[in-house]
C-alpha cells in the first residue's frame, strides 16, 4: 500500500521500521532544540530577557550556583519570577533553579524559614543571598502600576556572591537606637536582599569605625554621642566615609551638630506641624514636597509620596564648605512649623516656634579633585518613616532603599533598570459590559449556530 | 492536488451537518463568556487568562472534531473504496487532518473579536497576545492530530472520542504532576507538558523548543495515522 507515490510498504516490519525511525528523528530534534535554546520575547518592554549586565556578571561565573524560588504557582508576579529564573537557568551552565511551592512542601519551607511568597535563596557554597517579594517588586501608586526589579536584585546577588564583596553597613548602637534585630528588623532584611550586610556598630566598644564600613546609619538615637565618638565619626567622615542620619526629634544633639556644622546643617530640636500636608489630616505626619535629587528621582518618577510621622526639621547654617554640595530633598508647605514646646499637651503656632516652609532633610555630596561629586551624607529629620508601622506606606520603602542605594554607591556597583510593567486597564461601565457581553458570550455564537441551523434546514428540505 | 480534493469532500461534509457550526458557536459562546467575566473582573487588558482556558476547552473540543474522521470511513467501509483510488494514504490521512484543522481555525478566527475589543478600551500589549494566538493554534494542531491518530485505530466514534480526551488530559495535567515529583522525573514530565509548553505562549515568550514540541506531536500522529490506516487495511 503507498503511502506516498514513491513510498510503498508492503510488509508489517517496513511500517514499524518506518513508524520508529520518524519518532526517533522527531525526538533527537526535540533534544536537539531544547539543549541550544531559541526564543524571542515580544513582551513591551522584553521582561523576560536578561540585560548585557547580567550577561556580563554570568560569565563570571565558575562555580554552580544554586537558586531555589518558593513561589506561588498559578499567581502572576510568581510566574514572572519563575520566567526570569529560567532565564538565567538557560544562560549559564553553572546556575540550577529549583522553584518551589512553599504550600505543597512546608517542610522546606520551614528549613529556609520562608515567611512570604516570591521568596529566593541564591546559593554558593556556604555562602547564600535572600531576596524577598520587596526586593524583586516595587508597586507604584496606581494599582497595576508596579515595576519588577527582579534583575537587578538577582544579578546583584549572584555578583556579590562570586566576587564574595559585601557592602558592609553598620548601625550605630549605644545611644537608645532601635535594634536592626527587633524594631527595625524588616529594614534589615530587605537591606540583606539589596545584598548588604547590616551589622551593628557600638563605638564606645570598638573605638573607630571599621575598615569595611560602607555607610554608616544612626537611627534615632535617644541620646547624643559623647565626644570621643563624635571625633571617631568626624575622622571616619574626613577619611571618605559616609552617613546617613534620622533623627529622633525631641532632643538636643548638640555633639551630632557639631559634626553636621561643619558640613553647613544642622538637626533643629523641634516637631514639625504640618495642617495643610498632614498624612490623613494628620498634622505630625507631614506628606512634603519632594524635591529632585538622585535619591529622589525614583518616587518622583512614580509619583509617590514620603510619609514622615514625627519628624524635625533640619536647616542650613550660614557657611557651606567650599567641597559639599548641599541639595535640600523634603519641603513642608509655608502653614507649617516647627513646634519648640514639645511638652505642649496641645500644637499651636506661636513666637518661640520656627515658621515654615521647612526642610525635613538634605542630601550632601563631596566634590571630588576632578571636580565631580560623590554621595556623602543624607540627614533626615525623621526615623519614625522606616519603623514597623510606616515603612510601607506611600513610597518610604522605596526612598530609603534608594538613599542606602545611592551612599553605597560607586563606580563599579551594578545597576540594572527596574522594568515597569503598567498593564493597561480599563473600567468599563455598565452599559460597555452589556455590550460586550451580548456581543462576545451571545451574538457572535448564536450566529454560527443560525447559520448551521439555516443550511442543515434547506439541505433536508432539498 | 489530490490532498486537496479529499480537504475539500471532507470540510464540504463539516458544514453540510450542523457538527462544525454547533462546536464553533458553544465554543465561541464559552470563549466569549471567559473574555468578558476575566476582563470586567480583572480590569487588565491582557489575554493570558483567556488563553489559558481556551486551551482547557480544546481538550473537550478536539476529540468532537475528529472522532468520526477516519472512523466513519472504516465503520460504512467506505476506505477500501477510497484505496482503490490513486490517492495516497498519505494525502486520505493530511486531507482529512486539514479539513478538521481548518474548522478549528475559522473558530479561532472569530475570537479575534476579543482582542478588537482590548484595542477599543485602550493600548494592549500585542506581544502576549500574538504568541497567545500562535501557541494556541499549535496547541489545537496538536490535539487534533493525536484525535486523528485514535480515529484511525478504532471503527466506534465514541471510543475514539473518548481516547482522544484521555489523551489530551494527560498531556495537560502531566504538568501538575511534575510540581509532585523532583530530578529526571520532574524534567521528563515537564517537557512532555502541554500546559508547561504552552504557558510560555500565554505571557508573550516564543521558543523554538515549545513550538518545536507541538509540531513534533503533530508530524508524529499524521504519520503514526498514516501508518496505523495501511496496517488495518493491509496486514
Amino acid at each position: 500500500m503507498k503511502l506516498f507515490n514513491s513510498i510503498d510498504l508492503h510488509k508489517k516490519s517496513q511500517l514499524y521500521l518506518f513508524a520508529i525511525v520518524l519518532v526517533s528523528v522527531l525526538i533527537l530534534v526535540n533534544v536537539f532544540v531544547s539543549k541550544y535554546r531559541v526564543r524571542w520575547d515580544l513582551t513591551e518592554n522584553e521582561k523576560f530577557s536578561l540585560s548585557s549586565k547580567t550577561r556580563e556578571v554570568l560569565s563570571l561565573i565558575n562555580e554552580p550556583i544554586d537558586i531555589i524560588a518558593f513561589i506561588k504557582k498559578g499567581s502572576a508576579t510568581g510566574k514572572q519570577v519563575e520566567n526570569l529564573l529560567k532565564e538565567y537557568e538557560y544562560s549559564s551552565d553553572f546556575i540550577n533553579v529549583d522553584i518551589i511551592d512553599p504550600q505543597k512542601k512546608p517542610s522546606l519551607a520551614r528549613k529556609y524559614k520562608i515567611e512570604q511568597f516570591n521568596t529566593i535563596i541564591i546559593k554558593k557554597g556556604k555562602k547564600s543571598r535572600t531576596l524577598k517579594h520587596e526586593n524583586l517588586f516595587l508597586f507604584g501608586k496606581v494599582p497595576g502600576d508596579m515595576s519588577f526589579r527582579g534583575e537587578h536584585a538577582i544579578s546583584r546577588a549572584i555578583l556579590d556572591l562570586i566576587t564574595q564583596r559585601e557592602a558592609v553597613i553598620y548601625f550605630l548602637m549605644g545611644h537608645g537606637e532601635g535594634s536592626i534585630m527587633w524594631e527595625y528588623s524588616e529594614v534589615r532584611d530587605y537591606l540583606m536582599g539589596e545584598g548588604y550586610s547590616p551589622k551593628k556598630l557600638q563605638l564606645s566598644v570598638e573605638g573607630k569605625v571599621p575598615d569595611d564600613a560602607g555607610l554608616i546609619i544612626e537611627v534615632g538615637p535617644e541620646k547624643d554621642i559623647t565626644p570621643k565618638e563624635r571625633e571617631i565619626i568626624e575622622k571616619y567622615l574626613e577619611a571618605g566615609g559616609r552617613l546617613l542620619f534620622l533623627n529622633n526629634p525631641g532632643r538636643e544633639l548638640r555633639e551630632w551638630n557639631r559634626i553636621f556644622e561643619k558640613y553647613g546643617i544642622r538637626v533643629d530640636n523641634n516637631l514639625v506641624v504640618d495642617p495643610e500636608r498632614g498624612f490623613f489630616m494628620d498634622v505630625l505626619s507631614p506628606v512634603a514636597l519632594t524635591k529632585h535629587h538622585a535619591t529622589t528621582k525614583h518616587i518622583l518618577d512614580k509619583n509617590l509620596a514620603v510619609v514622615f510621622p514625627f519628624t524635625s526639621s533640619v536647616s542650613r547654617t550660614d557657611e557651606t564648605p567650599d567641597d559639599i554640595r548641599i541639595y535640600s530633598l523634603f519641603v513642608t508647605s509655608s502653614s507649617s512649623w516647627g513646634e519648640t514646646d514639645l511638652k505642649a499637651q496641645k500644637v499651636s503656632k506661636d513666637e518661640e516656634d520656627i515658621p515654615g516652609p521647612l526642610y525635613l532633610g538634605f542630601a550632601l555630596e563631596k566634590v571630588t579633585q576632578e571636580d565631580k561629586t560623590e554621595p556623602f551624607a543624607v540627614v533626615l529629620g525623621c526615623s519614625a518613616f522606616i519603623g514597623e508601622e510606616a515603612l510601607k506606606l506611600e513610597g518610604n520603602l522605596e526612598y530609603f532603599i534608594n538613599t542606602v542605594n545611592w551612599l553605597v554607591s560607586s563606580e563599579n556597583t551594578l545597576f540594572i533598570e527596574p522594568k515597569r510593567q503598567t498593564v493597561s486597564t480599563v473600567m468599563l461601565i455598565p452599559r460597555d459590559i452589556k455590550v460586550l457581553f451580548l456581543t462576545t458570550v451571545v451574538i457572535v455564537p448564536l450566529a454560527v449556530v443560525l447559520l448551521g441551523v439555516m443550511i442543515w434546514w434547506r439541505r433536508k428540505n432539498l | 492536488m489530490k490532498i486537496w480534493a479529499v480537504y475539500r469532500k471532507e470540510l464540504r461534509s463539516y458544514f453540510c451537518s450542523p457538527l462544525a457550526y454547533t462546536v464553533i458557536g458553544v465554543y465561541l459562546a464559552l470563549s466569549g463568556y471567559f473574555f468578558s467575566v476575566i476582563l470586567v473582573t480583572t480590569k487588565q487588558l491582557i489575554m493570558t487568562g483567556v488563553f489559558a482556558n481556551m486551551g482547557l476547552m480544546l481538550v473537550f473540543i478536539a476529540p468532537i472534531l475528529t472522532m468520526r474522521l477516519l472512523t466513519a470511513e472504516e465503520s460504512e467501509g467506505t476506505m477500501e473504496l477510497l484505496l482503490t483510488t490513486p490517492v495516497t494514504v498519505f494525502d486520505i490521512v493530511v486531507g482529512k487532518y486539514l479539513a478538521a484543522f481548518t474548522v478549528f481555525l475559522m473558530g479561532t478566527v472569530l475570537t479575534l473579536s476579543f482582542p478588537l475589543f482590548l484595542c477599543t478600551y485602550g493600548s494592549p500589549d500585542f506581544g502576549p497576545i500574538i504568541t497567545g494566538y500562535t501557541g494556541f493554534v499549535l496547541l489545537g494542531g496538536a490535539f487534533l492530530a493525536i484525535g486523528l491518530f485514535m480515529s484511525a485505530t478504532t471503527d466506534n466514534q465514541v471510543i475514539a472520542g473518548v481516547l482522544t480526551f484521555g489523551v489530551g488530559l494527560a498531556l495537560w495535567i502531566v504538568g501538575w504532576l511534575a510540581e509532585e515529583l523532583t530530578g529526571k522525573a520532574r524534567d521528563i514530565a515537564n517537557h512532555i507538558s502541554a500546559v508547561q509548553r504552552y504557558e510560555g505562549f500565554l505571557y508573550g515568550v516564543l521558543d523554538l523548543s515549545d513550538v518545536t514540541y507541538f509540531i513534533t506531536i503533530i508530524l508524529a500522529f499524521v504519520f503514526l495515522t498514516c501508518f496505523a490506516v495501511i496496517k488495518r487495511n493491509c496486514f
